[in-house]
């Protein structure tokens, strides 16, 4: 079978060498990326997530959010990200270490989350805009327990919900371990700190 | 050079005797199967869809949020549609195109029913309890493993097709076919393993993840999809390809290049620049397999008269082809990056790709096969036309309307000026239309499920 092997042997070549060019290169260069010591807090950059953040993440993937936010800041050489403070440098690779999976995101359907957790500001509006649907965000009620107020109203029972949202009178909306946690991943989404690679810029 | 003389191939009676060619029948089976993913899939994708322009629809219910239903319905369209139209194009052209057939389909059989079940588990664990983020990554391991070892059951059949074909020569339309045969176990195995199973460290995901993503059309779907077109094209009209030795650098390049153009949606993100700029420059020279595609295609259907049915697939098909290529050319270009690659003319890509290149070339080559289980059946005949012209203005309409909302959506969301909740205003009147267009795809996708389910029923009552 005369042609067989030319175009068996060509097709491996041509898919080896994106297979190790994009594949095995970032493995090799990409996944031994270490954080970088900081001397103004003693400590290391990026910084590691909490547990309940790391917990969030999962979730934060589960849930399907990166279809919507990008978690990307792009450099201000080909787009209006950092101008549009988006973030004040772009990102980069390093970045996403403690990630897992790293939720670069797709589409900005909402808004990008790089910098979340330095726009919100505090866990009550975090957990305000997952409950209720005000904007183009689904409402993620379900992670939600709406339950009777047992004695005083729990401290993370969700406060000024609208409309239809608000609990009946003796209710509180209190969150579940999982919105916990997603909440504590957003609010840790913050590229505020200059990389080697990737040094704080300031908009035009 | 041994390329054979023609590619329109006569087989009728090249394998032994007292075989019977289970092929037809399998590829009948396969179609059903994948043609019930497509309406499976889309109407998943519309309800996402109806939640983007009302995010009170259905709202507050886990398993039919939009970050769920998403990645159910891309699945569905990639694995259940795509793919299982894709092994069935592949064995069913490799026996053609090579003058043999298998001596029977039972494996094949196992390997769908296989294939079936665990897409359809799959699915249903990412509506209940949610993906993991990565792109057609979502489904859980038992669900690939299923998938994969249901391939390479099929996979050594297509090899044996390939190796022993009785007709001198290797057609166009079989190098595209065996790349994709190759490069399917390879990209899922790699996906899965990187990014699942023993997941490598986040810095280095994105690069990888891309690539994937990008490789499930560029060097899977897209190659099986090229080969049904030339493999229709000459068959119907009885002619060569116009430009026959073109087609080989038609076909080292588009597999030089769909190997790299995946990396051309990270220009700007967290990657390597170098690896940004191979995304764009690839991207950008895909013009040139698409132009010799185009010139291939287009020549010998200059002035023909004989628009069958699956003539008019092939050439919708080349045409939605080389938009898919162009617009994905134009949006890794950088500065068109900086300010578009977030927006809906990203969400336009996937969807001419997939619903248009991909659904109609081998929507083309389904019909192309089904009239010999129908017996001159009219209502069969208008309902794969109606599929046709649904599935044209359906993602075309869809395609335009998020290209157009998409270019209002980049301006807006890059204005320092302009506040996101108002950039969602200007959009969604297009949104809107778009998802009319994809209401229109699924009426079209009804119509194929229909033309193969009643072929299939007829069958099943009156076996030949």
């Amino acid at each position: 079978m005369n042609r067989t092997p030319p175009v068996i042997v060509g097709v491996v070549l041509v898919f080896a060498s994106a297979w190790l060019g994009v594949a095995m290169y970032s493995y090799m260069t990409l996944g031994y990326l270490t954080s970088v010591p900081d001397k103004a807090s003693d400590s290391t950059l990026p910084p590691a997530l909490s547990g309940l953040a790391d917990a969030g993440q999962r979730v934060f993937a589960a849930e399907g959010c990166a279809y919507c936010h990008t978690q990307q800041v792009r450099p201000a050489s080909i787009s209006g990200d950092i101008e549009k403070k988006l973030g004040s440098r772009r990102t980069v690779a390093r970045d996403f270490l403690y990630q897992q999976p790293a939720a670069f995101g797709y589409l900005r359907i909402g808004p990008d989350l790089a910098n979340y957790g330095l726009r919100a500001k505090d866990e009550a509006e975090v957990h305000r805009l997952l409950y209720q649907t005000g904007s183009a965000m689904p409402s993620y009620r379900y992670l939600y327990i709406v339950r009777p107020i047992s004695g005083q109203q729990s401290a993370e029972a969700l406060v000024g919900l609208r409309g239809s949202y608000s609990p009946p009178e003796g209710y509180e909306v209190v969150p579940t371990p999982e919105a916990r946690a997603l909440a504590a991943y957003l609010l840790s989404l913050k590229q505020d700190y200059s990389l080697p690679e990737a040094p704080l810029e300031k908009a035009k | 050079m041994s390329l054979g003389s023609s590619d329109t191939v006569e087989n009728s009676g090249r394998w032994p005797e007292g075989w019977t060619d289970p092929l037809p029948r399998l590829l009948l089976w396969f179609s059903a199967s994948a043609a019930t993913w497509l309406v499976v899939g889309l109407a998943l994708l519309i309800v996402a869809g109806v939640q983007v322009v009302n995010p009170a629809f259905l709202g507050g219910i886990s398993f039919l949020t939009y970050g769920r239903l998403v990645p159910a319905g891309i699945n569905a369209l990639v694995y259940g549609w795509g793919s299982l139209a894709a092994v069935a194009t592949i064995l069913y052209l490799l026996s053609r195109l090579g003058g043999v057939t298998m001596p029977s389909g039972r494996l094949a059989y196992c390997a769908l029913g296989a294939w079936n079940l665990a897409l359809l588990l799959g699915l249903c664990a990412i509506l209940a309890i949610g993906g993991n983020g990565l792109l057609l990554l979502e489904l859980p391991p038992f669900a690939n493993v299923t998938i994969l070892l249901a391939y390479v059951a099929m996979a050594i059949w297509g090899y044996a097709l390939f190796r022993g074909r009785r007709i001198p020569g290797v057609f166009a339309s079989s190098w595209y076919l065996v790349a994709a045969l190759l490069c399917f176990p390879w990209l899922v195995v790699t996906g899965n393993v990187l990014l699942v199973w023993l997941p490598i460290p986040g810095p280095a995901q994105a690069p990888v993840a891309a690539w994937f993503a990008g490789g499930m059309l560029n060097l899977w779907l897209a190659p099986v999809s090229l080969a049904a077109i030339f493999y229709i094209v000459p068959q119907v009209l009885g002619r060569r390809l116009a430009a026959y030795n073109l087609s080989q650098l038609g076909f080292w390049s588009f597999m030089l290049f769909a190997a790299w153009c995946g990396m051309g949606r990270m220009v700007g993100g967290p990657v390597p620049a170098w690896m940004a700029s191979m995304g764009f420059v690839t991207s950008f020279l895909m013009m040139i397999p698409v132009l010799i595609a185009g010139v291939n295609v287009f020549g010998v259907l200059k002035g023909t008269s004989e628009w069958t049915l699956p003539l008019r697939h092939a050439a919708a098909g080349i045409g939605a082809f080389a938009g898919t290529y162009l617009l994905a050319a134009i949006l890794a270009f950088p500065p068109v990056a900086g300010i578009f690659n977030f927006t809906d003319i990203a969400v336009a890509v996937g969807l001419l790709g997939l619903g248009g290149f991909v659904t109609l070339s081998l929507g083309g080559l389904i019909q192309f096969v089904l009239p010999q289980f129908e017996r001159r059946d009219s209502l069969a005949e208008k309902l794969g036309s109606w599929h046709l012209w649904l599935t044209i203005i359906g993602v075309g309409g869809a395609v335009v309307c998020l290209v157009l909302g998409g270019i209002l959506q980049g301006f807006a969301q890059s204005d320092p000026g302009i506040v996101f909740s108002h950039s969602v205003d200007y959009v969604m009147p297009f949104r809107f239309l778009a998802l009319l267009g994809l209401l229109i795809f699924l009426a079209g996708a009804i119509c194929l499920f229909l033309r193969v389910h009643r072929a299939l029923v007829r069958h099943l009552i009156t076996p030949p």
